[in-house]
């Protein structure tokens, strides 16, 4: 099982439900329960941390929209490119 | 307000094997410019953990390359697993090459040596240390920041 897998299933799960009402906010998401919705991420962490130590733990921004990282750098391949 | 100014410099090999050194500017150009770092566990998890009386992951040090192409600070992946640092979020990263990738994100605290303060963020894993780097210091972390690129004397200026 990849790590954070329960509850990335279950944050796909109740992500349409939790927009209508937390749209923005972060959730604090343990196994396949919702800990608790947060103004900041900072603050789901430190709940997190308080409740669950260096265990692993899902917070994340309730968007509509998918989260995605881009690092052209490490996308393309350009850390430290030479001239060939 | 701490200014750090970093100067680079290096030596190179002439083809009959001479020790020569290398203009800053170039050695500027060559590594990027790279700051020394110190990684350690988030602010908010280390403290929980003390009060816990459990053991805080050790630091690690190493190269930073202040990526302004990067909207997420990123830290080595094997560096967060070998500190034991627990995930907080996964995110999709993107990739020119092939579909978007599944990267693990950690809370870091990050501090940039010779500046006496630090960061707290949320950092996300990528394979960095076969780039001899440990972290890529995105937006994320910029944003509180004033950088001077001098490429023509090889000098970074980093403000906070």
């Amino acid at each position: 099982m990849s790590p954070l897998e329960q509850e990335l299933e279950f944050f796909a799960k109740n992500k349409a439900k939790w927009l209508s009402v937390h749209a923005g906010k972060f959730v604090l998401v343990k196994g396949s329960e919702l800990i608790d919705v947060f103004d900041t991420s900072d603050a789901a962490i430190a709940e997190g941390a308080r409740r669950f130590g260096s265990q692993s733990f899902l917070v994340r921004q309730i968007n509509s929209t998918d989260e995605k990282i881009y690092i052209p750098a490490l996308a393309l391949g350009l850390l430290y490119a030479n001239p060939a | 307000m701490p200014i750090l100014h970093s100067q680079f410099a290096g030596q190179g090999k002439t083809p009959d094997g001479k020790n020569v050194p290398i203009p800053p500017p170039a050695c500027l150009m060559q590594r990027g410019p790279c700051v020394q770092v110190t990684i350690t566990l988030a602010d908010q998890i280390a403290s929980e953990l003390i009060k816990r009386q459990e053991p805080v992951p050790a630091a690690v040090s190493g190269l930073a390359l202040i990526d302004t192409g990067a909207i997420s600070t990123c830290i080595d992946e094997d560096a967060a697993k070998q500190m034991q640092l627990p995930i907080v979020n996964v995110v999709n990263l993107a990739s020119a090459s092939h579909a978007c990738t599944k990267a693990n994100q950690y809370p870091i605290k990050l501090q940039i040596a010779g500046i006496p303060m630090f960061f707290n963020s949320t950092a996300t894993g990528a394979p960095l240390k076969i780039q001899g780097l440990i972290a890529l210091i995105g937006r994320d972390l910029l944003q509180h920041c004033t950088l001077i690129y001098n490429g023509s004397i090889g000098q970074i200026s980093l403000c906070i």
